[in-house]
Parts: C-alpha cells; sequence; structure tokens
C-alpha cells in the first residue's frame, strides 16, 4: 500500500455522513442492481421456480444435474468454445501483424490506425445485420462473379457457413482493437535494445524472435484474453447474424441461457446455465490474473 | 542499405493500403447500395448507382422513426456518461482516499463487477428491473449503464487519484475546505484526462447496447437505435433496399462520432484493455 495515504482502521462516526454522500449512491445501486440480481440467480438456480408461479420449492442441485445431461447446453458450449478458439488465434494473429508493420516507419501511421480500427465502433445488432448484407448479396454476387464456390454458397443454411460467417463478423470486429493495444505494446519497448541488436548484426527476424516477441509477452497475455472474454460473451451479434440458424446449431451459450431462461419460460433451469457459465468466466480470469503476474518479464 | 529500406517501406505500406481497403469494404458496399434501388443492387452490386436515389433512406427514416429512435439514444447515452463520471469519480477518490476495512470491502466487491460480466446475471437483472418499476423509462437503461460501468470506471479514478499528491488535499482540508469541494475544486480538476477516457471508452458501449436496453425500453417510443434496428429487420415486410439504407443510418451518428473525437477513442481503447 501506498505510505502517504495514511491506513485507518475504522470509520470515524463524524465521517458517516461523508460516506453516505461519496459512496452511498454508487453502493446502493451496485447492490441493487448487480449484487443483488447475482446472489438471488444463484438462489434461484437451487430452485424450481419458473418466473410466473407466486411459489417454488428448493430442490437442490436437480438443476444443475439436468444442464450436465442437457444436450443442446453442451452443443452450444461446444460452439462458443470452438468460436473462441479460432476468432482468438486469428483475430491475434492480425491484430498483432497490423501493429508490427505499422511500428517500422510508414508515413501517415495514425491514418491508417483510425481506419483499421473504424470496425471496432460499430456493435449490437447492427454489426450482424451489416453483415448478413455482405454475406447474403455481396459475397453471393461475388462468388458467382468470380465463380469461387465457397462465397456464393447459401450462407446460414449450413452449420459451417453460419460458424465461418460468425468467425469472420467477430475477426473484423476485433482485430483492429487488438492491434492498437499490441501498438502500445510495441512502443513502449526501449530503442535501445533494437540498437544494440543492430550493432551486433542481428536480422530482422533474429530481433523480432528474441526482443520484441519475449518483451511483449505481458500485452500478448492480455490480449489474448481481451479476444477470449469478447468470444465467450457472444450474444448480439448472434442472433442478428445467424439466430441460431439452420436447427440451432449455430448458438453459443449466452443464446442457450437466453433460450431457456425467456422463451420457455424456465427461470430457474436457466440461472443454474448461468451459474455455471460464471464458473468457467472465474477460472479463465483467474488463470488471466496467474499469467499476467508471471508474464510481466522485463529483460 | 537505404535503397533496400526504401523498398521495404514501399511493400509495407502496400500491405496497409490494402489492409484498409478490405477491412473498409463491407462499409463501402452498405453506403453505396443505400442509394440504389433494388433491382440495381440484384444486378450488380458494385457498381455505382446509376440514378442515385434516396428513397431507401427516407423509407428506412420513416420505418425506423429515426429522429425519435435518435433522440432516445442520445437521451440515454448522454446521461449515463454524465452519471457515471460523477458517481465513479467520487466513489473512486473517496475509496483511494480513506482507506480502511469497509471501503476495501467496497473496493473488492466494485471490481467483482469484472470478473461477472452482464450476460450472466441478466435472468435476474430482468426480474429487479420490474420490482424497481423502471420498464420503459429512460431511467432505468441509464442507471443500468451506471452499475455496469462502475468497476472498470471505478478501477481507472482509483489509479488516477492514487498517483496525485496527497499534500494539495492535506493543505486544503487544513484551510477548512469541506470533502465536497475539496473533490470537485480540487480532485476532479486533476483527473480530468482519467474522465475523459472513462467516457469515450463507455459513450460507444452506450450506443451500442442492445441485450441490456430490451429488457427495459420496450415501447415503439421508446426504442434506441439498437432495438429499433431489431425491430426492423423482424418485420415481415423486408427488402434488402431499405434494410441497407437503415444500416447506414444507425451507423452515421458513430462515425461522425469516431471523426471528431478519433485520438481521445484510440487512445482510451489502450487504457481500457487492463480490464481484459
Amino acid at each position: 500500500m501506498d505510505k502517504k495515504t495514511s491506513v485507518k482502521r475504522r470509520v470515524k462516526p463524524g465521517d458517516i455522513g461523508n460516506y453516505a454522500l461519496f459512496i452511498g449512491p454508487t453502493m446502493l445501486l451496485f447492490s441493487l442492481l448487480f449484487l443483488f440480481p447475482l446472489v438471488s440467480e444463484i438462489f434461484y438456480s437451487f430452485t424450481n421456480w419458473n418466473g410466473i408461479d407466486p411459489t417454488f420449492k428448493i430442490i437442490g442441485i436437480k438443476n444443475y444435474l439436468r444442464a450436465v445431461r442437457d444436450e443442446t447446453y453442451w452443443v452450444s458450449f461446444w460452439f462458443t468454445i470452438k468460436f473462441s478458439v479460432f476468432v482468438v488465434v486469428i483475430s491475434n494473429l492480425i491484430g498483432f501483424f497490423w501493429a508490427y508493420v505499422l511500428s517500422g516507419d510508414i508515413p501517415y501511421k495514425n491514418f491508417w490506425r483510425a481506419l483499421i480500427y473504424a470496425p471496432r465502433i460499430i456493435g449490437g445488432v447492427v454489426l450482424g445485420f451489416l453483415w448478413r448484407f455482405i454475406f447474403q448479396n455481396v459475397f453471393v454476387q461475388f462468388g458467382t462473379w468470380s465463380g469461387i464456390r465457397w462465397f456464393s454458397q447459401q450462407w446460414f443454411t449450413t452449420p459451417e457457413s453460419s460458424f465461418w460467417a460468425l468467425v469472420i463478423v467477430m475477426t473484423w470486429s476485433l482485430s483492429g482493437y487488438l492491434m492498437i493495444i499490441y501498438n502500445s505494446g510495441l512502443a513502449a519497448i526501449s530503442r535501445d535494445y533494437y540498437e544494440a541488436a543492430t550493432v551486433d548484426g542481428a536480422s530482422r527476424w533474429t530481433t523480432l524472435k528474441s526482443i520484441t516477441l519475449p518483451l511483449l509477452k505481458g500485452t500478448t497475455t492480455r490480449c489474448l484474453f481481451i479476444a477470449i472474454n469478447w468470444a465467450m460473451l457472444l450474444y448480439d451479434t448472434n442472433i442478428s447474424l445467424t439466430n441460431g440458424n439452420p436447427y440451432r446449431t449455430s448458438e453459443g451459450v449466452m443464446m442457450n441461457i437466453y433460450a431457456t431462461a425467456f422463451r420457455s419460460n424456465q427461470i430457474s433451469y436457466g440461472a443454474a446455465k448461468s451459474v455455471l457459465f460464471i464458473v468457467v468466466l472465474l477460472i479463465v480470469s483467474f488463470s488471466q490474473m496467474k499469467l499476467t503476474s508471471r508474464n510481466e518479464v522485463t529483460l | 542499405m537505404k535503397r533496400n529500406k526504401r523498398i521495404r517501406t514501399s511493400l509495407a505500406l502496400v500491405f496497409i493500403v490494402f489492409s484498409c481497403t478490405l477491412v473498409l469494404i463491407p462499409l463501402y458496399f452498405t453506403v453505396l447500395n443505400s442509394f440504389k434501388p433494388y433491382p440495381e443492387i440484384a444486378a450488380n452490386i458494385a457498381a455505382l448507382p446509376r440514378e442515385a436515389t434516396l428513397n431507401n433512406i427516407k423509407e428506412a427514416w420513416t420505418r425506423l422513426n429515426y429522429p425519435l429512435v435518435l433522440l432516445n439514444t442520445l437521451i440515454v447515452t448522454v446521461f449515463s456518461a454524465i452519471g457515471t463520471v460523477i458517481l465513479s469519480g467520487m466513489t473512486g477518490y473517496w475509496l483511494a482516499r480513506h482507506q480502511n476495512r469497509f471501503t476495501r470491502l467496497c473496493y473488492v466487491l466494485i471490481l467483482c463487477g469484472m470478473s461477472v460480466p452482464f450476460q450472466c446475471i441478466m435472468i435476474t437483472f430482468a426480474r429487479m428491473i420490474g420490482l424497481l418499476n423502471l420498464g420503459n423509462r429512460y431511467l432505468g437503461v441509464i442507471m443500468s449503464n451506471w452499475t455496469f460501468s462502475l468497476p472498470m470506471s471505478v478501477f481507472l479514478v482509483t489509479g488516477a487519484v492514487k498517483s496525485l499528491p496527497v499534500e494539495i488535499e492535506e493543505s486544503a482540508v487544513i484551510d477548512g475546505c469541506s470533502p465536497i469541494n475539496l473533490y470537485w475544486r480540487i480532485v476532479f480538476p486533476l483527473t480530468k484526462g482519467t474522465m475523459f477516457t472513462i467516457v469515450s471508452l463507455e459513450v460507444l458501449k452506450y450506443w451500442n447496447n442492445y441485450l441490456m436496453t430490451q429488457f427495459i425500453l420496450t415501447k415503439p417510443q421508446r426504442r434506441t437505435i439498437q432495438i429499433a434496428m431489431m425491430s426492423l429487420f423482424n418485420e415481415a415486410m423486408f427488402s434488402w433496399d431499405v434494410a441497407v439504407a437503415a444500416v447506414t443510418l444507425s451507423v452515421l451518428p458513430l462515425f461522425i462520432f469516431f471523426v471528431i473525437a478519433q485520438k481521445q477513442v484510440l487512445s482510451s481503447a489502450t487504457v481500457g484493455a487492463v480490464k481484459g
């Protein structure tokens, strides 16, 4: 802790008014709209409440057992994982490569960066709708014109086409963002290392392999987890682009939970699915903390 | 040596220009086809409009109820941003400067929000909105936006306040300055940079928020752009010429914002990356 700020043990009675003024509204809001929903979700996951009836029973871990045996849940989970892996790898490779090329001396760097970042500002369902136009019209016409079958296929009618469509859209949206973060990571590496390497006659490839990449480990970990988080929580683009078509094969976990809770009115069952997903996310952020603290290296 | 370098630079430049084209081409097609009647879109999607028409835009404008929808989105975004600055600023300041068991607990609880995203608690959140009678009220979305912006913004403010020298505040306290004056007169101006970062980071999220908003604002008069787009695409009378014009209309305000605040948005993207 900072030495300058004196650490007091208790709240002084005369200060209570100020506490209420400075953190009271925030904590009230946060409890009502975040903590309370979180706690009650965990509670409901152990009941059989359907969201409508005034009464419910506590049924223990039955909802969890049902979720574990629910095939659609695992199919959507597997879809999310597969989707995340592809998005994370591809968008990070592209983002890093752009940042690396843009770190050389190129005129109008900031202009190019802004252009590449631009897709990031589009979000929500609009992102999916924009791309639905591109896939179903532009891609198809391009495919017939150029003779490349892959482009002119019937988009969103086969599981593969829906999957790749989602991967393409998410990569399009994320790569520019990751580029910006890689950029700042690259800029933070001291010029001295590169100068020393040039004096020693190291090739560009060696410099990249033994100076840039090791020193960029912290940034890389961060970028990987940003991409993982975005990909795992996919919802808006999912409903607007594929809407699960065909036959719920392109449905991510979030869509599955939403459908369980609100389409078929099984609030408690949906809550159990959510809690399971929170556990997965906590494991992810815990491993992120572990990896980040280990990877903040300096030469 | 020098010639070699020039070749490399021009190669890199070619690559970057190619990448930018690839990245921006979907946007180009979207905007271009908004001005073409459907037969022309179907005939050749890449061709320039033979007779540029504003009919698609007009139709999308009325079907989305664009002015109203834009106003709703603007109201939500602006008030969400103002509230986030006030709440996270005061809270972050207090948590950084008055450390004891209670404030630590508050800080840890708020940071928990970083690992449990909105999507995970949406089921009971939707119920809470009903219980608090916030349905179809701007305030419902605005308050929810405040709540889910808190973890990130409190974290940033606390960091910024801790890096300020505490002596200024101490001398102000000796001069008899009350905490609320102290914060707004002295600390807030010094953390303005962080506030700009928070705003440009969160504004795009507010604007693009769909999942949370659809739980709260369901009445047609209260629709935001995202909700209006969803219902337009769900309508039976669906045609691509109007739809693509609607997409153009809905991304246009964002691009105006991006062009104006481009530097701020790009630099805040890096700061925001701590959240992961």
